[in-house]
């Protein structure tokens, strides 16, 4: 019997970016990037411990934006046609760096992982993403978790009951369409938790959700055992709260592992770095430079001048890193254990982007951690919170503390000076979206308006994405999560008065629907 | 400019990265007699290049430019959000233990049609503790939609109110909030400790269904079960009698954790995810360059230089040849020219271009050599990666 658990946790999430009307748009590299960095390589390191039996348990969340940007065949199409521009590239480069055996072998390096990238997404998974990580879930390695159907952040919508049981169930059944199974835990977006939210979850028979420490901590009653046990809510869904030492190893900015300087640098990329004409036709159409991905440094210290990357030495350091962490992990587990008495859990939650997108050699780490959690040590198992849940499900009874993983704790990212402006306008259209959907609930069926219905839900879900707050917040690409605030809103509303007026104009709902083809089966009725 | 073909061009370093707009071409001057007589001598030129990027000459495939979209897409841009819709609603929120947020949704005319109503010309903005005392009464003018107000009272229940005085002196609300209640900020003194035991098997609803007679009005469902279970009721599942948690656990728990508490609640427990996210947004969308940990433009403060070269050679043939480079062979543009561009470390390179005529009949050859020694003083380091070029011209 093992001392204890370890739950890694991943949150996979991105806004849904989707641009038909260009033909090509910056943003939607977000997304191309964490397939190439973050999502194939989850999904590689994954077949290789299935391969190896290996037995682990992952984590992850992965919301309906990042499901439905997974599913479209258009964005499918483009991410394909920016990888053979990749890889376009990384054979010129290895054409530039033919006599320099330092960076020849560094763009051999990209070149083949590119072309391994290609053969996952295109042969062996035929671009079906959402179906790839369905394939572990169902193999019983791996536990997908729901979020907030757009990620909204549900405190401030508190006063719409229907809003926030439609981001929660809309979610519910985006889940079911991609996955054939209900959800059974759930990521509340920016783990944004306030009193009496746990009802609307039970509900949706979502059985479990992440806190961040001081979410559960501060819980009434205290609970004895502090992060290291879950709580159940008095509606009875369990809260899990997240470790804090496990968290401040990982991604510390003075002594987490990302920052070894034998780690790939992420600033340094040939985007930015190779001459221009050169590089001309794999940045952005404007000509402004870009992130490529091929990036050929690595941290090195706290300098501006990097050393050459060498990915040989960065796997070592992973290795070394995860074997330290197993080491920490193990320790704390035998202390936890012997003040509680009972087995600690330690829930590991992370940003899944940051693993390979910014951390490169993230999921390397991930890999060996798995691999020597399973063979090296006898102390702690991984674990889902669901078979935690399963194994033990006596626990204490207790409310949760309004709170997120925000900075300072609450809702101040996403309520401020640069982004409050926001919240009149999303609160006047949730009246207005309830308004419609009690007077046409009961009503005989009318086509146009049912499609008009269903996609003012959708404007309005999307327009409460809490990632435009939070890039107002960052004060970096203000501009573009303003006009998508503004944009979803002003569809809705120009949606409303045509809806009421009974005029519904089927030449501006094809073009809404054909821009934002997001949840095709939602039920508008769930707002009544 | 009309060019010989090949020729090649070498470059150095430069300092501005960034990229510049391409120039229109300047039409290429015609030659005198005189002037082909001159010699060739290659010297550095005082003022750089322009980027002639209509010729593209550092690429190696046609380049072929990204279609600009002519016109805005169709129903790109709709108008601008109303300033307020006039609902005359109050929102009040707790953002944290210390602070509530409150707006209003007032037109200008609306609040100035109370201000007239007023006794004193004034409305106010009142925070109360339902039942119990005003926290704030704050003047609000017209043209203000928001407030945010200090408070620092965590786990305490407020609303708020918007209204004017009358001339008798009472108060006549406009608007009332619901209820906000500010979050805790340190454990709860309460240690009673109630546990539960919630079968995962069983849904949410089955429960329900199990229970439903048992429950008192108002019970949830972990309480109800809590309390059954308390009582001995009989359940379809097994489940474990009342637990004690032995003394003094909660507090070695709060003690292992104690100084990670106090530095959440300093600087703020995702700070550091928050600062990655907005640094990998930075990153990808605004095509600045600026780095925290690093970067190839930091701001470094001691004197240093650094230099480097890179080798393009560029040319033409007529359309359809095939002409290989070092042996590889490459693809021309449509109209026949080339352009081939690699590192250019220190060393000796022998460079042969090979053309054959489309219908293979006839071959053109060259064979280009370089040498590169670099000697430097102290301090001096190679670019790592050449940005723009400062190539040699021609007189």
């Amino acid at each position: 019997m093992p001392l204890g658990y370890v739950a890694p946790v991943l949150h996979a999430h991105l806004p849904f970016v989707r641009h038909p009307e260009y033909p090509e748009f910056l943003e939607e590299d977000w997304f191309y990037e964490a397939i190439t960095e973050t999502y194939l390589p989850l999904l590689d390191m994954m077949e290789g411990l299935v391969r190896d039996a290996v037995p682990f348990r992952l984590t992850m969340s992965m919301t309906p934006p990042l499901c439905a940007m997974m599913r479209d065949p258009l964005l499918q199409d483009r991410y394909v046609h920016g990888l053979e521009k990749l890889i376009e590239l990384a054979g010129k480069e290895l054409d530039r760096t033919k006599h320099d055996p330092v960076f020849h072998d560094l763009a051999r390096f990209y070149h083949d992982r590119l072309h391994h990238c290609r053969t996952m997404f295109c042969d062996r998974y035929h671009r079906d993403l959402v179906g790839a990580f369905r394939k572990f879930q169902d193999a019983g390695v791996l536990e997908i978790i729901t979020c907030g159907a757009t990620h909204g952040f549900l405190p401030l919508m508190r006063e719409f009951p229907q809003a926030v049981r439609a981001q929660i169930q809309v979610a519910r059944n985006d889940y079911r369409n991609c996955f054939g199974r209900d959800p059974r835990g759930i990521w509340l977006p920016e783990c944004a938790y306030y009193p009496g939210l746990e009802n609307y979850l039970q509900e949706s028979e979502i059985r479990w959700f992440i806190l961040d420490a001081h979410g559960l901590l501060y819980a009434e009653p205290r609970p004895a055992y502090g992060v290291f046990a879950p709580i159940f809510t008095p509606a009875g869904p369990a809260a899990f709260g997240r470790d804090i030492e496990s968290s401040k190893q990982v991604w510390s900015a003075e002594e987490g592992y990302p920052g070894d300087g034998d780690y790939r640098d992420f600033y340094r990329d040939c985007g930015f770095d190779l001459e221009y004409d050169y590089i001309r036709p794999y940045i952005q159409p404007n000509g402004l430079r870009k992130f490529t991905g091929l990036k050929y440094y690595r941290i090195t210290g706290r300098t501006p001048h990097k050393e050459p990357y060498r990915p040989w030495i960065a796997r070592e350091r992973a290795a070394s890193h995860a074997a330290n962490f197993m080491f920490n992990r193990e320790k704390q587990i035998e202390h936890l254990r012997g003040v509680m008495g009972v087995e600690p859990i330690v829930l590991c939650p992370y940003d899944a982007e940051l693993y390979g997108h910014w951390w490169y050699e993230g999921p390397m780490f991930l890999d060996y951690l798995f691999r020597k959690s399973a063979f090296d040590q006898r102390t702690f198992e991984m674990i889902t919170p669901s078979e935690f849940l399963t194994r033990h499900d006596t626990h204490q009874i207790s409310t949760p503390s309004a709170s997120s993983w925000g900075n300072e704790g609450h809702w101040s990212v996403w309520l401020e000076s640069s982004n409050a402006w926001i919240y009149p306008h999303l609160h006047m259209a949730t009246v207005r979206m309830i308004e419609m959907a009690r007077k046409f609930k009961n009503t005989q069926p009318h086509h146009l308006r049912d499609r008009a219905l269903r996609q003012a839900a959708r404007e309005l879900l999307l327009a409460q994405s809490s990632d435009w707050a939070f890039i107002m917040k960052t004060g970096t690409m203000v501009p573009y999560a303003v006009k998508r605030t503004k944009d979803h809103l002003l569809r809705f509303n120009r949606l409303y008065d045509q809806i009421l007026a009974d005029r519904v104009e089927e030449s501006f709902l094809g073009n809404c629907e054909w821009r934002n083809p997001i949840f095709l089966d939602l039920d508008w009725r769930v707002y009544a | 400019m009309p060019k010989p073909s090949p020729k090649t061009k070498k470059t150095s370093a430069k300092k501005d990265p960034s990229p510049k707009i391409p120039k229109k071409k300047a039409p290429a001057k015609k030659r005198s007699p005189k002037d082909k007589s001159l010699p060739p001598s290659p010297r550095l030129r005082t003022v750089p290049l322009p980027i002639d990027n209509s010729a593209n000459k550092f690429v190696l495939q046609p380049f072929s430019p990204t279609t600009s979209v002519d016109s805005t897409p169709a129903f790109e841009f709709l108008g601008e959000l109303p300033e307020s819709y006039g609902t005359r609603r109050l929102f009040l929120a707790a953002r944290d233990p210390r602070w509530l947020y409150a707006y209003w949704d007032f037109t200008w005319q609306q609040l100035r049609d109370a201000e007239q109503e007023s006794s004193n010309g004034k409305i106010f903005l009142q925070i109360f503790i339902p039942g119990e005392e005003r926290i704030h009464q704050i003047h609000i003018f017209p043209g203000s939609r928001e407030w945010y107000l200090p408070v620092h009272r965590p786990a305490t229940r407020f609303q708020a109110e918007l209204g004017y005085y009358r001339q008798d002196g009472s108060f006549h609300q406009l608007a009332l909030s619901g209820e906000a209640l500010t979050p805790r900020d340190d454990p709860s003194p309460n240690q009673e400790v109630e546990f539960v035991t919630i079968p995962f098997h069983y849904s949410f609803r089955q429960l329900l269904d199990l229970i439903q007679t048992q429950m008192m009005p108002g019970e949830a469902l972990a309480k109800a079960l809590a309390r059954l279970q308390r009582e001995g009721h009989p359940l379809p599942f097994p489940y474990a009698l009342r637990r004690f948690v032995p003394a003094g656990v909660a507090d070695s728990i709060l003690d292992y954790l104690g100084g990670d508490l106090v530095r959440r609640i300093r600087v703020g427990s995702l700070e550091i995810t928050e600062t990655l996210r907005r640094r990998l947004l930075e990153m990808c969308t605004s095509g600045t360059h600026s780095s925290l940990s690093s970067g190839p433009r930091g701001h470094d403060r001691s004197f240093a230089m650094h230099v480097n070269a890179e080798l393009i050679i560029y040319g033409g043939t007529v359309p359809g040849a095939k002409v290989s480079v070092d042996g590889k062979e490459i693809t021309l543009r449509p109209d026949g020219t080339f352009s081939y561009h690699f590192a250019f470390p220190d060393g000796r390179f022998h460079i042969p271009i090979h053309a054959t005529a489309p219908d293979g009949q006839e071959k053109r050859s060259a064979l280009l050599s370089f040498l590169r020694l670099t000697d430097t003083t102290p301090g001096v380091d190679p670019t790592q990666q050449p940005p723009l070029p400062e190539p040699f011209g021609r007189a």
